[in-house]
């Protein structure tokens, strides 16, 4: 992951050529290929789900919006086919954007959480003393408490591998933006993996540089 | 190297060392230097803890099996395929018209998901059914009106004459000896939602069949 604003636009040329093959694929979906719909699905699926379970947690919700992706998505054969222009579509931010608000307007909607004040004492969560925290765990609960647009653009960047220049297509912002959120993102995530590992003991010695460091 | 107490600065040195850019006597200087400021040590440490994290998930995902599309994705995906969509919905009884008309309902994908629409499309098939089985027959794929009613051989003569013949699907034996045919398995699938009797025209005109 490189965050200077020079290699935000590397290989963008590439990522045109990937997706105006994308581009190709989906409009055969649109004009009815069966096939070239098992294409899209196998390459983006996973990824929507793991973008919609990391910025809802999980749930059967995560499923009932995957669905509903594919759903507007397939819906674009009808709007063809009654004389709808055809339009070009960058397929992988186009994806994740139906993605994004459906997420957005789940979230706006959810009225399945109350404050912790209103439930009961016994009823909140708690750490228990002498549980061990795995790494792992303590990354993704620095990740929960990041706010949406942070975790967004760590979850697309890190866990997605997307580069800021196609977030940044995705999102609709330009690509200097996406580097300060990035930047801002990752430094506040860090210091929220700290917190959390002195809080509960977890020792971060094993991931400081060494002379057995593999670079 | 020195100034480490911006967040920036800490996150190109660390690119820089997990990239590989920097060369052996950089790297052993940037590890002295964190191990002389602890603060500094643990933002590195905690950056390479979430790197890590990523990268496992990454390599994870990858091996995963694709899950397959839920069914209702599939049936949607099977009700907008313009190709399986193809139906036999009524057939000229006797001999006196040499037409065949059949329709090929297009769902509209609010019925594919459930929710009546007040609209639907058909395409008009026209047929000679005094071909042979297995013979070609023409459809015009640019007809999209939906008339109650076509009056006999004149008009499926201008209908078959008027418009271009963009596609072709061959004349099922049960249509070319003058029955129905009976539905499949497939056509069963694709009726579900639609809901509604269909009615086979029995007289000598070619009736296009309404689903609503």
């Amino acid at each position: 992951m490189n965050y200077t604003g020079a290699q935000v636009t590397h290989s963008s040329s590439r990522y045109s050529a990937i997706n105006a093959e994308w581009d190709v694929v989906f409009r055969k979906m649109v004009a009815g290929d069966d096939a070239a719909f098992e294409s899209l699905f196998a390459s983006f699926n996973p990824k929507l789900q793991r973008y919609i379970l990391k910025q809802l947690g999980a749930g059967p919700h995560v499923d009932d919006l995957l669905q509903e992706v594919w759903t507007r998505v397939i819906q674009l054969r009808e709007r063809s086919r009654e004389g709808g222009q055809e339009a070009t579509y960058q397929v992988q931010a186009f994806l994740f954007r139906i993605a994004r608000n459906l997420v957005i307007d789940f979230l706006r909607t959810r009225k399945d959480h109350s404050s912790l004040q209103d439930v009961d004492e016994a009823l909140h969560p708690r750490f228990e003393a002498g549980e061990l925290s795995d790494p792992e765990s303590l990354v993704g609960r620095a990740m929960d408490l990041l706010s949406f647009d942070f975790r967004e653009i760590l979850v697309l960047n890190l866990h997605l591998g997307y580069r800021l220049d196609e977030i940044a297509v995705m999102l609709e912002k330009s690509p200097d933006a996406m580097w300060a959120r990035a930047s801002r993102a990752r430094a506040k995530l860090r210091r929220l993996v700290i917190e959390l590992a002195e809080k509960e003991g977890v020792s971060l010695r094993a991931y400081l540089p060494s002379e057995t460091d593999q670079v | 190297m020195n100034d480490m107490t911006n967040e920036n600065s800490v996150d190109t040195l660390i690119d820089r060392y997990r990239v590989g850019e920097m060369t052996s006597e950089e790297r052993t200087a940037f590890r002295e230097l964190v191990a002389q400021h602890p603060e500094q040590a643990k933002l590195l440490a905690a950056d390479r803890l979430i790197q890590n994290v990523a990268g496992v998930e990454r390599a994870r995902a990858e091996v995963l099996p694709v899950d397959p599309p839920s069914a209702p994705i599939l049936s949607l995906l099977k009700r907008t395929n313009p190709a399986r969509r193809v139906r036999m919905y009524g057939l000229v009884a006797g001999g006196s018209f040499a037409a065949l008309l059949c329709t090929l309902l297009i769902s509209t994908s609010q019925r594919a998901t459930h929710a009546p629409s007040p609209t639907h499309q058909t395409l008009q098939i026209i047929a000679d059914t005094t071909s042979a089985p297995g013979t070609p027959v023409q459809w015009d794929a640019s007809a999209r009106e939906t008339p109650a009613h076509l009056g006999g051989q004149a008009s499926a003569a201008s209908s078959l004459a008027g418009h271009s013949k963009s596609n072709s699907l061959a004349v099922p034996s049960a249509v070319a000896d003058g029955h129905p045919p009976a539905p499949t398995a497939n056509d069963r699938d694709l009726d579900e939602g639609l809901g509604k009797p269909r009615v086979f025209s029995n007289d000598s005109i070619p009736v296009l069949i309404h689903t609503k």
